[in-house]
């Protein structure tokens, strides 16, 4: 490369790398130094609070950003996959509703659906269903922080599934479709495989974006133990001015998104070479 | 064997008219070509037949059986695609197998006749290929597995969309005639898309030219290239020289020259005739009975490999003439044996 060439293309690269090590690199390195102190210490003494108070609210954090991330891709594999090979319009742009809908407004209306004397339990119990005196409760526990972020999310697995999919070459399909296969066999064998890379991709982004919920799990959590971890650090901070453990909570954070961003760069860079 | 007939078929893309009521039969155990330009619906009228496209009116059979509203899977045909698309995730023996599996016929079946039809198009070693993905295979071979995986689900009608167009030329030429052979041993009704003419002359029995949604002309090979119906298949069936002139009087003026003219066209006509049925003469020679001559100027000669291409000025316009010797520029007489000049009127072409 000339050196004209490579001093144009690192102008190129500088300000999306300023922004990554402005916004990430730079946060990071402070939390991670501060989540060692304490009063102006040197200690391990937040990581053992962290551990002794919020190993639970961790596991119970990764558990629903597990089983809303299988819901998600589970949902919109089957559904990108239908609207893929049929294409419904409208189908496609309700589901992507959502994308613009904020997170606390989503978290509202969750609150109005799946309260124990909410809009769903009313209507199950018009139809004898359930009795509203003595109503189950699908908001203020996991179920609900679920059900709502895997509504929420659904939109962008939508949008990002339906991109992977519509990059597989139709005659792909037709191929499938000449020998019998149903639309579900098109999906499981062509689609899916030939997809999977960016549905890996997807996913990453989605977990990332679920573990780091705070809106939702605010306003639909029990608001009590277990929480998840995003809670935990607002708490830390607003209520007990506790930076150094707020931080070791957001080291540990960042090591789980770590994690999965790791899976996504082998993932793009064995995609390139 | 099963015979396809397809009556005043018609299909619209918003206002383009892709297919303007196109009837045709093709053969029972016949290879058809379906040969014309882009955009002619050539692949439109395949995959008409396929089910991959709806038709908005007309028929499709096969024998007596109607199979215009039927989806593709029950139709019983199989296509070769363009770009073969195998699917990459799965080996060359996956590929071949998967109509077999959603057939549910028995494994041990499937091996034995996924292994028979890689035999029937000559892939090389079995062990070799069967556990390889697509892309470790050149394009010859892959197009081999794309036609292995067509045959081996026995398909009522074979469609191929010009399954060699991605290949090189030499590979071209010798798949032609495996393609010929594999679908006379096979016996199979097979409709081949194609826009290269010598592809479609070479590989079938029967050549349909189509142009903006119609059939031009169906026939033999050797009928659409000798008596081509309109100047258009004149043009699209070889290297053609084509000339407007005028007819009266029975003369036919053509480049400011008269010829005698006994033919049915009257007014303005396009005359067409090939390269390579010119003789070239010196103005001097003695004229010949049975022949069209017209005179002109031999302004460049380019060497072709197997011939050299003459560019001679006529009027206005340029034709090109076909020989094996090299020529000096100046007067030139060219010699065209009578029955190789097409004439055509403005209503034929």
């Amino acid at each position: 490369m000339r050196p004209s060439l490579r001093i144009a293309s690192l102008i190129i690269a500088l300000p999306p790398l300023a922004i990554v090590v402005w916004l990430f690199f730079i946060p990071f390195l402070s939390s991670a130094h501060l989540s060692f102190l304490r009063e102006d210490q040197w200690t391990l003494r937040n990581y053992s609070l962290v551990w002794r108070l919020y190993r639970y609210d961790i596991l119970y954090t990764l558990w629903i950003a597990f089983v809303s991330l299988a819901a998600v891709l589970l949902i919109a594999v089957l559904l990108c996959g239908y609207l893929r090979i049929t294409t419904n319009k409208p189908v496609e742009f309700l589901f992507k509703i959502p994308l613009f809908i904020p997170f606390v407004v989503v978290g509202h209306a969750m609150r109005v659906l799946l309260a124990p004397k909410g809009t769903l339990n009313s209507v199950l119990s018009q139809i004898g269903l359930i009795n509203l005196n003595d109503p189950p409760s699908i908001a203020f526990g996991w179920m609900g922080i679920a059900v709502s972020l895997i509504w929420k999310n659904l939109a962008l697995a939508v949008l990002l599934v339906l991109g992977a999919y519509r990059s597989v070459d139709e005659t792909y399909l037709e191929a499938a479709r000449n020998f019998g296969a149903s639309t579900f066999r098109q999906i499981r064998d062509i689609l899916l495989p030939m997809s999977a890379a960016s549905l890996a991709v997807a996913g990453a982004f989605l977990f990332t974006s679920m573990l780091a919920s705070f809106s939702v799990p605010l306003m639909i959590g029990s608001g009590e133990p277990p929480q998840m971890v995003m809670i935990d650090v607002y708490y830390r901070i607003n209520y007990q001015g506790d930076y150094g453990t707020a931080n070791a909570l957001g080291v540990v954070s960042y090591l789980l998104a770590m994690g999965v961003a790791g899976y996504y760069l082998r993932t793009i860079t064995q995609k390139e070479t | 064997m099963v015979e396809v007939r397809v009556e005043n078929v018609r299909k619209t893309y918003g206002r383009v008219e892709v297919l303007r009521g196109v009837s045709l039969n093709f053969r029972s155990g016949a290879l058809t070509a379906i040969l014309g330009p882009s955009g002619c619906g050539k692949t439109t009228l395949l995959r008409s037949i396929a089910g991959f496209i709806a038709v908005d009116s007309g028929r499709i059979l096969f024998d007596a059986e109607e199979v215009s509203g039927l989806p593709p899977q029950r139709r019983g045909t199989a296509m070769v695609f363009q770009n073969y698309a195998l699917w990459p995730h799965m080996t060359v023996f996956e590929n071949v197998a998967y109509g077999l599996r959603l057939q549910k016929v028995p494994a041990d079946e499937i091996r034995r006749r996924v292994l028979k039809v890689l035999e029937l198009v000559e892939i090389g070693s079995l062990a070799d290929v069967e556990s390889r993905k697509p892309s470790a295979l050149s394009g010859g071979q892959q197009q081999r597995v794309a036609l292995a995986r067509a045959l081996v689900v026995e398909p009522k009608v074979l469609l191929m969309d010009e399954p060699l167009s991605n290949l090189d030329a030499k590979v071209r030429q010798r798949l032609r005639v495996e393609l010929r052979r594999l679908q006379k041993q096979v016996g199979i009704t097979a409709i081949y898309v194609t826009h290269d003419q010598e592809e479609a002359l070479a590989l079938a029995d029967t050549v349909v030219l189509m142009d903006q949604g119609m059939i031009v002309q169906a026939g033999t090979p050797q009928d659409i290239y000798l008596k081509p119906a309109t100047a258009f298949a004149a043009e699209f069936l070889g290297v053609s020289n084509q000339l407007e002139g005028d007819v009266s009087d029975g003369k036919l003026v053509v480049a400011g020259q008269s010829i005698p003219y006994t033919g049915a066209a009257r007014g303005r006509v396009t005359v067409i005739f090939r390269a390579s049925d010119i003789q070239m003469e010196e103005p001097s020679a003695p004229p010949r009975g049975g022949t069209v001559v017209l005179t002109g100027v031999l302004e460049e000669s380019l060497f072709l490999g197997a011939h050299y291409r003459h560019y001679v000025r006529l009027g206005d316009g340029m034709v090109m003439a076909d020989s094996p010797d090299l020529r000096r520029p100046g007067p030139v007489r060219l010699v065209l044996p009578a029955d190789k000049v097409q004439v055509y009127g403005e209503h034929k072409t």
